[in-house]
Protein backbone atom coordinates (compact mmCIF):
# COMPACT_ATOMS: atom_id res chain seq x y z
CA UNK A 1 0.00 0.00 0.00
CA UNK A 2 2.98 2.44 0.67
CA UNK A 3 3.87 2.07 -3.49
CA UNK A 4 1.15 3.89 -4.19
CA UNK A 5 2.07 7.46 -2.62
CA UNK A 6 4.42 8.07 -5.85
CA UNK A 7 2.11 8.76 -9.02
CA UNK A 8 4.94 6.46 -11.10
CA UNK A 9 4.41 3.24 -8.50
CA UNK A 10 0.47 3.98 -8.85
CA UNK A 11 1.06 3.50 -12.61
CA UNK A 12 2.78 0.55 -11.99
CA UNK A 13 0.76 -1.28 -9.69
CA UNK A 14 -2.16 -0.30 -11.66
CA UNK A 15 0.26 -1.42 -14.85
CA UNK A 16 0.84 -5.26 -13.27
CA UNK A 17 -3.14 -5.17 -12.99
CA UNK A 18 -3.23 -5.14 -16.75
CA UNK A 19 -4.67 -1.58 -17.25
CA UNK A 20 -2.80 1.77 -18.58
CA UNK A 21 -3.20 4.51 -16.42
CA UNK A 22 -1.32 7.95 -17.48
CA UNK A 23 -0.13 10.65 -15.10
CA UNK A 24 -2.30 12.77 -17.34
CA UNK A 25 -5.38 10.80 -15.87
CA UNK A 26 -4.04 11.28 -12.47
CA UNK A 27 -3.37 14.90 -12.62
CA UNK A 28 -7.43 15.21 -14.25
CA UNK A 29 -8.98 13.13 -11.33
CA UNK A 30 -7.17 15.55 -8.71
CA UNK A 31 -8.06 18.63 -10.35
CA UNK A 32 -12.03 17.59 -10.32
CA UNK A 33 -11.79 16.32 -7.38
CA UNK A 34 -9.32 19.66 -5.66
CA UNK A 35 -11.71 21.65 -7.32
CA UNK A 36 -14.54 19.92 -5.99
CA UNK A 37 -13.42 20.15 -2.48
CA UNK A 38 -12.53 23.90 -2.87
CA UNK A 39 -16.17 25.32 -3.72
CA UNK A 40 -17.10 22.86 -0.85
CA UNK A 41 -14.19 24.38 1.43
CA UNK A 42 -15.13 27.96 -0.05
CA UNK A 43 -19.26 27.69 0.42
CA UNK A 44 -18.60 26.63 4.35
CA UNK A 45 -16.01 29.48 5.05
CA UNK A 46 -12.64 28.00 5.18
CA UNK A 47 -9.70 29.31 5.12
CA UNK A 48 -7.44 29.20 2.34
CA UNK A 49 -4.99 27.64 4.83
CA UNK A 50 -7.41 24.95 5.73
CA UNK A 51 -8.60 24.48 1.73
CA UNK A 52 -4.89 23.61 1.17
CA UNK A 53 -4.60 21.06 3.74
CA UNK A 54 -7.69 19.35 2.64
CA UNK A 55 -6.66 19.40 -1.16
CA UNK A 56 -2.76 17.90 0.43
CA UNK A 57 -5.10 15.00 2.25
CA UNK A 58 -6.71 14.26 -1.34
CA UNK A 59 -3.74 14.16 -2.74
CA UNK A 60 -2.49 11.67 -0.64
CA UNK A 61 -5.09 9.67 -0.21
CA UNK A 62 -6.44 9.81 -4.25
CA UNK A 63 -3.51 7.34 -5.54
CA UNK A 64 -5.60 4.32 -3.19
CA UNK A 65 -9.01 6.02 -4.58
CA UNK A 66 -7.72 5.51 -8.12
CA UNK A 67 -6.33 1.75 -7.29
CA UNK A 68 -9.22 0.65 -5.68
CA UNK A 69 -11.45 1.36 -8.74
CA UNK A 70 -9.03 -0.33 -11.02
CA UNK A 71 -8.75 -3.29 -8.38
CA UNK A 72 -12.50 -3.47 -8.69
CA UNK A 73 -12.41 -4.30 -12.62
CA UNK A 74 -9.08 -6.40 -12.35
CA UNK A 75 -11.24 -8.25 -9.74
CA UNK A 76 -14.23 -8.56 -11.27
CA UNK A 77 -12.51 -9.99 -14.05
CA UNK A 78 -10.81 -12.40 -12.36
CA UNK A 79 -13.78 -13.92 -10.98
CA UNK A 80 -15.30 -13.66 -14.06
CA UNK A 81 -12.38 -15.45 -15.43
CA UNK A 82 -12.72 -18.06 -12.84
CA UNK A 83 -16.45 -19.39 -13.59
CA UNK A 84 -15.57 -19.52 -16.80
CA UNK A 85 -13.14 -21.28 -16.91
CA UNK A 86 -14.96 -23.94 -14.34
CA UNK A 87 -17.94 -24.10 -16.79
CA UNK A 88 -16.21 -25.08 -19.50
CA UNK A 89 -13.47 -26.78 -18.30
CA UNK A 90 -16.47 -29.68 -16.92
CA UNK A 91 -18.45 -29.50 -20.34
CA UNK A 92 -15.53 -29.94 -22.28
CA UNK A 93 -14.00 -32.62 -20.31
CA UNK A 94 -17.37 -34.37 -19.81
CA UNK A 95 -17.86 -34.29 -23.89
CA UNK A 96 -13.98 -34.81 -24.94
CA UNK A 97 -12.89 -37.21 -21.88
CA UNK A 98 -8.93 -35.86 -22.18
CA UNK A 99 -7.58 -33.13 -20.53
CA UNK A 100 -5.73 -31.75 -23.31
CA UNK A 101 -8.45 -31.40 -25.64
CA UNK A 102 -10.50 -29.72 -22.47
CA UNK A 103 -7.59 -27.16 -22.42
CA UNK A 104 -7.63 -26.28 -25.96
CA UNK A 105 -11.49 -25.96 -26.14
CA UNK A 106 -11.82 -24.02 -23.43
CA UNK A 107 -8.89 -21.64 -24.36
CA UNK A 108 -11.13 -20.62 -27.08
CA UNK A 109 -13.09 -19.12 -25.26
CA UNK A 110 -10.73 -17.06 -23.31
CA UNK A 111 -9.37 -16.04 -26.89
CA UNK A 112 -11.31 -12.66 -27.07
CA UNK A 113 -10.78 -11.31 -23.47
CA UNK A 114 -7.21 -11.64 -23.54
CA UNK A 115 -7.27 -12.55 -19.53
CA UNK A 116 -3.90 -14.00 -18.03
CA UNK A 117 -5.66 -17.48 -17.62
CA UNK A 118 -5.41 -17.96 -21.36
CA UNK A 119 -1.51 -17.56 -21.04
CA UNK A 120 -2.08 -19.94 -18.41
CA UNK A 121 -4.16 -22.74 -20.19
CA UNK A 122 -1.49 -22.07 -23.36
CA UNK A 123 1.34 -22.84 -20.82
CA UNK A 124 -0.92 -26.18 -19.62
CA UNK A 125 -1.30 -27.20 -23.09
CA UNK A 126 1.97 -26.70 -23.92
CA UNK A 127 3.38 -28.81 -20.92
CA UNK A 128 1.32 -31.48 -21.94
CA UNK A 129 2.57 -31.60 -25.10
CA UNK A 130 6.16 -31.84 -23.85
CA UNK A 131 5.69 -35.04 -21.96
CA UNK A 132 5.12 -33.13 -18.37
CA UNK A 133 2.59 -35.04 -16.03
CA UNK A 134 -0.94 -33.14 -15.66
CA UNK A 135 -0.30 -31.87 -11.69
CA UNK A 136 2.69 -29.97 -13.37
CA UNK A 137 0.73 -28.85 -16.37
CA UNK A 138 -1.97 -27.76 -14.33
CA UNK A 139 0.07 -26.17 -11.71
CA UNK A 140 0.20 -23.04 -14.14
CA UNK A 141 -3.46 -22.18 -14.01
CA UNK A 142 -3.44 -23.28 -10.19
CA UNK A 143 -0.84 -21.35 -9.54
CA UNK A 144 -2.70 -17.66 -10.22
CA UNK A 145 -5.93 -18.95 -10.05
CA UNK A 146 -6.09 -20.97 -6.50
CA UNK A 147 -9.43 -21.69 -5.76
CA UNK A 148 -10.99 -25.01 -4.00
CA UNK A 149 -13.13 -25.81 -7.03
CA UNK A 150 -10.97 -25.34 -9.65
CA UNK A 151 -8.23 -27.81 -7.11
CA UNK A 152 -11.57 -30.28 -6.85
CA UNK A 153 -11.74 -30.23 -10.80
CA UNK A 154 -8.46 -30.59 -11.71
CA UNK A 155 -8.14 -33.50 -9.12
CA UNK A 156 -11.27 -35.54 -11.13
CA UNK A 157 -9.64 -35.00 -14.50
CA UNK A 158 -6.28 -36.48 -13.37
CA UNK A 159 -8.23 -39.04 -11.57
CA UNK A 160 -10.25 -39.72 -15.32
CA UNK A 161 -7.40 -39.73 -16.86
CA UNK A 162 -5.83 -42.40 -14.94
CA UNK A 163 -8.15 -44.59 -14.27
CA UNK A 164 -11.16 -43.65 -16.81
CA UNK A 165 -14.52 -44.93 -16.11
CA UNK A 166 -17.80 -43.76 -16.14
CA UNK A 167 -17.69 -42.94 -12.78
CA UNK A 168 -15.32 -40.02 -12.91
CA UNK A 169 -16.99 -38.09 -15.13
CA UNK A 170 -20.39 -38.45 -12.93
CA UNK A 171 -18.37 -36.99 -10.18
CA UNK A 172 -17.81 -34.14 -11.94
CA UNK A 173 -21.32 -32.31 -10.92
CA UNK A 174 -20.06 -32.41 -7.54
CA UNK A 175 -17.62 -29.26 -8.56
CA UNK A 176 -20.71 -27.50 -7.66
CA UNK A 177 -19.77 -24.27 -7.95
CA UNK A 178 -22.86 -22.66 -8.77
CA UNK A 179 -23.94 -21.76 -5.17
CA UNK A 180 -20.28 -20.14 -4.51
CA UNK A 181 -20.66 -18.23 -7.73
CA UNK A 182 -23.99 -16.59 -6.72
CA UNK A 183 -23.16 -15.97 -3.16
CA UNK A 184 -20.01 -14.13 -4.42
CA UNK A 185 -22.08 -11.92 -6.97
CA UNK A 186 -24.90 -11.03 -4.29
CA UNK A 187 -22.34 -10.11 -2.14
CA UNK A 188 -20.71 -7.67 -4.47
CA UNK A 189 -24.16 -6.49 -5.02
CA UNK A 190 -24.16 -6.04 -1.38
CA UNK A 191 -21.37 -4.18 -0.84
CA UNK A 192 -22.04 -1.92 -3.99
CA UNK A 193 -25.07 -0.90 -2.09
CA UNK A 194 -23.06 -0.15 1.15
CA UNK A 195 -20.96 2.33 -1.67
CA UNK A 196 -23.58 3.93 -2.85
CA UNK A 197 -25.00 4.47 0.59
CA UNK A 198 -21.51 5.58 1.81
CA UNK A 199 -21.80 8.45 -0.95
CA UNK A 200 -24.71 9.38 -0.44
CA UNK A 201 -24.08 10.03 2.87
CA UNK A 202 -21.33 12.35 2.28
CA UNK A 203 -22.77 14.22 0.19
CA UNK A 204 -26.32 14.35 2.80
CA UNK A 205 -23.71 15.28 5.48
CA UNK A 206 -21.79 18.05 3.58
CA UNK A 207 -25.37 19.08 2.03
CA UNK A 208 -26.92 19.99 6.24
CA UNK A 209 -23.67 21.07 7.23
CA UNK A 210 -24.09 23.89 4.30
CA UNK A 211 -27.77 24.13 5.28
CA UNK A 212 -27.12 24.57 8.96
CA UNK A 213 -24.30 27.65 8.04
CA UNK A 214 -26.77 29.71 5.68
CA UNK A 215 -30.11 29.12 8.03
CA UNK A 216 -29.20 31.84 10.32
CA UNK A 217 -28.82 35.47 9.37
CA UNK A 218 -25.41 36.31 7.60
CA UNK A 219 -24.91 38.91 10.50
CA UNK A 220 -24.77 36.94 13.13
CA UNK A 221 -23.11 33.95 11.28
CA UNK A 222 -20.21 36.34 10.11
CA UNK A 223 -18.61 36.66 13.86
CA UNK A 224 -18.49 32.50 13.89
CA UNK A 225 -16.76 32.16 10.85
CA UNK A 226 -13.70 34.30 11.75
CA UNK A 227 -13.56 32.16 15.00
CA UNK A 228 -9.96 29.68 14.48
CA UNK A 229 -12.50 27.12 16.42
CA UNK A 230 -15.06 26.91 14.12
CA UNK A 231 -12.39 27.05 11.33
CA UNK A 232 -10.40 23.95 13.20
CA UNK A 233 -13.41 22.52 13.44
CA UNK A 234 -14.98 22.82 9.99
CA UNK A 235 -11.48 21.61 8.66
CA UNK A 236 -11.61 18.34 10.72
CA UNK A 237 -14.89 17.67 9.84
CA UNK A 238 -14.28 17.36 6.53
CA UNK A 239 -10.99 15.69 6.91
CA UNK A 240 -12.92 12.60 8.81
CA UNK A 241 -15.31 12.74 5.93
CA UNK A 242 -12.34 12.48 3.13
CA UNK A 243 -10.38 9.40 4.94
CA UNK A 244 -14.03 7.67 5.82
CA UNK A 245 -14.72 7.73 2.43
CA UNK A 246 -11.58 6.24 0.90
CA UNK A 247 -11.79 3.61 4.12
CA UNK A 248 -14.95 2.33 2.61
CA UNK A 249 -14.38 3.21 -0.78
CA UNK A 250 -10.64 0.90 -0.37
CA UNK A 251 -12.21 -1.88 2.21
CA UNK A 252 -15.37 -2.40 -0.12
CA UNK A 253 -13.09 -2.81 -3.17
CA UNK A 254 -10.76 -5.76 -1.62
CA UNK A 255 -10.28 -9.16 -2.94
CA UNK A 256 -13.91 -10.83 -4.49
CA UNK A 257 -11.68 -14.56 -4.37
CA UNK A 258 -10.34 -16.03 -0.95
CA UNK A 259 -7.84 -18.47 -1.93
CA UNK A 260 -9.23 -20.62 1.04
CA UNK A 261 -13.16 -20.83 -0.87
CA UNK B 1 -26.49 -14.70 43.04
CA UNK B 2 -26.38 -14.37 39.25
CA UNK B 3 -23.21 -12.74 39.25
CA UNK B 4 -21.40 -15.68 40.99
CA UNK B 5 -22.58 -18.13 38.19
CA UNK B 6 -20.18 -15.47 35.75
CA UNK B 7 -17.31 -16.78 37.57
CA UNK B 8 -17.68 -20.20 36.60
CA UNK B 9 -15.47 -21.10 33.96
CA UNK B 10 -17.25 -24.37 32.27
CA UNK B 11 -15.06 -24.82 29.35
CA UNK B 12 -12.02 -23.88 31.28
CA UNK B 13 -9.85 -26.92 30.65
CA UNK B 14 -11.34 -27.72 26.99
CA UNK B 15 -9.92 -24.21 26.22
CA UNK B 16 -6.60 -24.80 27.90
CA UNK B 17 -6.33 -28.88 25.80
CA UNK B 18 -7.16 -26.45 22.51
CA UNK B 19 -4.94 -24.04 22.46
CA UNK B 20 -2.68 -26.18 24.09
CA UNK B 21 -1.88 -24.71 27.67
CA UNK B 22 -1.32 -26.03 30.78
CA UNK B 23 -3.04 -24.63 33.79
CA UNK B 24 0.15 -24.39 35.70
CA UNK B 25 0.70 -21.72 33.08
CA UNK B 26 -2.64 -19.99 32.56
CA UNK B 27 -2.59 -19.60 36.53
CA UNK B 28 0.55 -17.71 36.49
CA UNK B 29 -0.52 -15.71 34.04
CA UNK B 30 -3.67 -15.06 36.14
CA UNK B 31 -2.09 -13.80 39.19
CA UNK B 32 0.98 -11.60 37.37
CA UNK B 33 -2.08 -9.84 35.21
CA UNK B 34 -4.16 -9.77 38.33
CA UNK B 35 -1.27 -8.60 40.52
CA UNK B 36 -0.69 -5.81 37.46
CA UNK B 37 -4.30 -4.39 37.16
CA UNK B 38 -4.06 -3.75 41.33
CA UNK B 39 -1.02 -2.24 41.19
CA UNK B 40 -2.33 0.22 38.75
CA UNK B 41 -5.56 0.93 40.27
CA UNK B 42 -3.00 1.61 43.44
CA UNK B 43 -1.59 4.07 41.39
CA UNK B 44 -4.25 5.40 39.91
CA UNK B 45 -5.92 5.85 43.56
CA UNK B 46 -2.67 7.52 44.78
CA UNK B 47 -2.56 10.06 42.09
CA UNK B 48 -6.31 11.47 41.28
CA UNK B 49 -7.29 11.03 45.23
CA UNK B 50 -6.13 13.94 47.96
CA UNK B 51 -5.36 12.85 50.51
CA UNK B 52 -4.64 9.16 49.85
CA UNK B 53 -7.13 7.22 52.29
CA UNK B 54 -6.67 3.60 51.89
CA UNK B 55 -9.31 2.11 53.91
CA UNK B 56 -12.17 3.83 51.98
CA UNK B 57 -14.74 1.52 50.97
CA UNK B 58 -14.27 2.62 47.03
CA UNK B 59 -10.70 1.95 47.11
CA UNK B 60 -10.96 -1.57 48.56
CA UNK B 61 -13.75 -2.06 46.13
CA UNK B 62 -11.55 -1.47 43.54
CA UNK B 63 -9.05 -2.89 44.00
CA UNK B 64 -11.19 -6.41 44.27
CA UNK B 65 -12.51 -5.24 40.73
CA UNK B 66 -8.76 -4.52 39.40
CA UNK B 67 -8.35 -8.17 40.81
CA UNK B 68 -11.00 -9.54 38.82
CA UNK B 69 -10.40 -7.82 35.71
CA UNK B 70 -6.87 -8.59 35.58
CA UNK B 71 -7.56 -12.83 36.78
CA UNK B 72 -10.27 -12.80 33.95
CA UNK B 73 -8.62 -11.01 31.06
CA UNK B 74 -6.39 -14.43 30.23
CA UNK B 75 -9.54 -16.39 29.97
CA UNK B 76 -11.46 -14.00 27.73
CA UNK B 77 -7.83 -13.95 25.87
CA UNK B 78 -7.64 -17.70 25.68
CA UNK B 79 -11.45 -17.93 24.89
CA UNK B 80 -11.09 -15.71 22.09
CA UNK B 81 -8.20 -17.21 20.41
CA UNK B 82 -9.71 -20.83 20.96
CA UNK B 83 -13.22 -19.28 18.91
CA UNK B 84 -10.76 -18.09 16.22
CA UNK B 85 -8.81 -21.58 16.24
CA UNK B 86 -12.78 -23.17 15.76
CA UNK B 87 -13.77 -21.03 12.95
CA UNK B 88 -10.87 -22.23 11.23
CA UNK B 89 -10.77 -25.58 11.59
CA UNK B 90 -14.66 -25.53 10.86
CA UNK B 91 -13.54 -23.92 7.22
CA UNK B 92 -10.93 -26.28 6.55
CA UNK B 93 -12.69 -29.38 7.82
CA UNK B 94 -15.46 -29.31 4.50
CA UNK B 95 -12.55 -28.59 2.17
CA UNK B 96 -10.34 -31.35 3.19
CA UNK B 97 -12.66 -34.19 3.01
CA UNK B 98 -13.92 -33.02 -0.30
CA UNK B 99 -10.00 -33.43 -1.63
CA UNK B 100 -10.50 -36.69 0.02
CA UNK B 101 -12.70 -38.27 -2.67
CA UNK B 102 -10.16 -38.65 -5.39
CA UNK B 103 -7.93 -40.42 -2.90
CA UNK B 104 -10.49 -42.66 -1.73
CA UNK B 105 -11.52 -43.59 -5.25
CA UNK B 106 -7.97 -45.52 -5.41
CA UNK B 107 -7.22 -46.40 -1.87
CA UNK B 108 -8.54 -47.76 1.34
CA UNK B 109 -9.94 -45.45 3.72
CA UNK B 110 -6.77 -45.62 6.36
CA UNK B 111 -4.08 -44.97 3.62
CA UNK B 112 -6.36 -41.61 2.18
CA UNK B 113 -5.96 -40.75 5.35
CA UNK B 114 -2.34 -41.24 5.72
CA UNK B 115 -1.82 -39.62 1.96
CA UNK B 116 -3.95 -36.70 3.14
CA UNK B 117 -1.58 -36.18 5.66
CA UNK B 118 0.48 -33.99 3.17
CA UNK B 119 -1.62 -31.97 1.95
CA UNK B 120 -4.40 -31.16 4.73
CA UNK B 121 -4.96 -27.56 5.87
CA UNK B 122 -2.53 -26.75 8.81
CA UNK B 123 -4.98 -26.16 11.41
CA UNK B 124 -6.37 -30.54 11.81
CA UNK B 125 -2.74 -31.68 10.64
CA UNK B 126 -1.55 -32.50 14.45
CA UNK B 127 -5.45 -33.86 14.81
CA UNK B 128 -4.98 -36.04 11.83
CA UNK B 129 -1.41 -37.44 12.42
CA UNK B 130 -3.01 -38.57 15.80
CA UNK B 131 -5.95 -40.35 14.19
CA UNK B 132 -3.91 -41.92 11.28
CA UNK B 133 -1.70 -43.81 14.19
CA UNK B 134 -4.66 -44.82 15.94
CA UNK B 135 -5.84 -46.08 13.07
CA UNK B 136 -3.08 -47.49 12.04
CA UNK B 137 -2.72 -49.46 15.50
CA UNK B 138 -6.79 -50.53 14.77
CA UNK B 139 -8.18 -49.61 11.80
CA UNK B 140 -11.73 -50.31 12.49
CA UNK B 141 -12.37 -48.77 15.52
CA UNK B 142 -15.24 -46.24 15.42
CA UNK B 143 -14.06 -44.59 18.08
CA UNK B 144 -11.06 -43.21 16.98
CA UNK B 145 -12.98 -41.84 13.83
CA UNK B 146 -15.42 -40.20 16.27
CA UNK B 147 -12.62 -38.51 18.58
CA UNK B 148 -10.96 -37.05 15.68
CA UNK B 149 -11.81 -32.81 16.43
CA UNK B 150 -14.11 -34.09 19.03
CA UNK B 151 -12.50 -31.02 21.62
CA UNK B 152 -14.18 -28.29 19.24
CA UNK B 153 -17.49 -29.85 19.88
CA UNK B 154 -18.90 -29.12 15.79
CA UNK B 155 -21.64 -31.32 15.32
CA UNK B 156 -21.04 -31.56 11.46
CA UNK B 157 -17.32 -32.70 11.63
CA UNK B 158 -18.67 -35.61 14.21
CA UNK B 159 -21.37 -36.66 11.72
CA UNK B 160 -19.37 -36.64 8.77
CA UNK B 161 -16.49 -38.36 10.24
CA UNK B 162 -18.82 -41.15 11.47
CA UNK B 163 -19.95 -41.20 7.27
CA UNK B 164 -16.34 -42.00 6.70
CA UNK B 165 -16.20 -44.08 8.84
CA UNK B 166 -19.03 -46.38 7.34
CA UNK B 167 -17.03 -45.86 3.70
CA UNK B 168 -14.67 -48.65 5.53
CA UNK B 169 -17.42 -51.31 4.76
CA UNK B 170 -18.96 -49.46 1.33
CA UNK B 171 -18.07 -51.18 -2.22
CA UNK B 172 -15.91 -48.81 -4.68
CA UNK B 173 -19.20 -48.99 -7.10
CA UNK B 174 -21.21 -47.11 -4.68
CA UNK B 175 -18.41 -45.06 -3.17
CA UNK B 176 -19.22 -42.13 -5.94
CA UNK B 177 -23.12 -41.74 -5.00
CA UNK B 178 -22.65 -41.88 -1.49
CA UNK B 179 -19.82 -39.28 -1.84
CA UNK B 180 -22.13 -37.14 -3.51
CA UNK B 181 -24.43 -37.26 -0.92
CA UNK B 182 -21.47 -36.37 1.50
CA UNK B 183 -20.55 -33.04 -1.03
CA UNK B 184 -24.29 -31.87 -0.36
CA UNK B 185 -23.56 -31.17 3.04
CA UNK B 186 -20.11 -30.37 2.73
CA UNK B 187 -21.41 -27.77 0.32
CA UNK B 188 -23.90 -26.46 2.78
CA UNK B 189 -21.71 -26.24 5.19
CA UNK B 190 -19.14 -24.54 3.17
CA UNK B 191 -22.11 -21.71 2.10
CA UNK B 192 -22.99 -21.29 5.60
CA UNK B 193 -19.35 -20.34 6.39
CA UNK B 194 -18.57 -18.15 3.60
CA UNK B 195 -22.49 -16.15 4.09
CA UNK B 196 -21.01 -15.72 7.95
CA UNK B 197 -18.07 -14.51 6.85
CA UNK B 198 -19.62 -11.73 4.46
CA UNK B 199 -21.99 -10.71 7.27
CA UNK B 200 -19.06 -9.72 9.47
CA UNK B 201 -17.64 -8.27 6.63
CA UNK B 202 -20.40 -5.81 5.89
CA UNK B 203 -20.85 -5.28 9.44
CA UNK B 204 -17.56 -3.31 10.05
CA UNK B 205 -17.97 -1.82 6.73
CA UNK B 206 -20.96 -0.70 7.17
CA UNK B 207 -20.18 0.47 10.28
CA UNK B 208 -17.61 3.01 9.15
CA UNK B 209 -20.51 3.70 6.15
CA UNK B 210 -22.27 5.65 9.14
CA UNK B 211 -19.44 8.03 10.37
CA UNK B 212 -20.61 10.78 7.66
CA UNK B 213 -23.54 10.73 9.60
CA UNK B 214 -22.64 11.13 13.29
CA UNK B 215 -19.89 13.37 12.27
CA UNK B 216 -22.29 16.05 10.52
CA UNK B 217 -24.97 15.58 14.08
CA UNK B 218 -21.26 16.60 16.02
CA UNK B 219 -20.29 19.32 14.22
CA UNK B 220 -23.74 20.78 14.25
CA UNK B 221 -23.86 20.74 18.36
CA UNK B 222 -20.27 22.13 18.04
CA UNK B 223 -21.67 24.36 15.74
CA UNK B 224 -25.20 25.23 18.09
CA UNK B 225 -22.78 25.63 21.27
CA UNK B 226 -20.63 28.59 19.05
CA UNK B 227 -23.31 29.91 18.30
CA UNK B 228 -25.05 30.04 21.34
CA UNK B 229 -21.70 31.72 23.36
CA UNK B 230 -21.48 33.79 20.68
CA UNK B 231 -24.78 35.50 21.24
CA UNK B 232 -24.42 35.38 25.05
CA UNK B 233 -21.04 37.00 24.64
CA UNK B 234 -23.45 40.33 22.86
Amino acid sequence: MKNLFKINRLKSSIEKLGYHYSVLDYLKSLGIYSLLLSAVALAHKLKWQFAVLLILTVILLLPFIIYAQFSYTYEFQRFNDYCLYLKQMTIQYKTHKKIKSALLQTAEAFKENSSRMHTCILKAIEDIEDGENFETALSHIEDHYCNSYILKLHSYMILGEQIGGDNVYQALNNVDFEDWQSDVIRFQKQKNNVKKTNIYFTLLSVGISLFCLYMFPMDLMRNLFSLTQFQLMTFLYFEMLIIAYTLVTCGLNGKWINRKE
Amino acid sequence: MKWLSRLNERNLNDYLIISNTSMQKFFKHRLIIGGLCIGLWISGYMLICRPIVFNKPIFIYGMIGAFWVGYKIPYFYIKVKVKQKTEQVSADFPLWLSSLEVLILSNNIPNTLKKSLMTCPNSIKKDLQILVNKIEKDPMNQQSYIEFLSQYKLSDVNELMLDLYQFNYLDKSLMISEFAVLHKRLNAINTSNRQHSQEQNLFFIGAINSVPLFLLSIYILLIANMLSNTLMGG
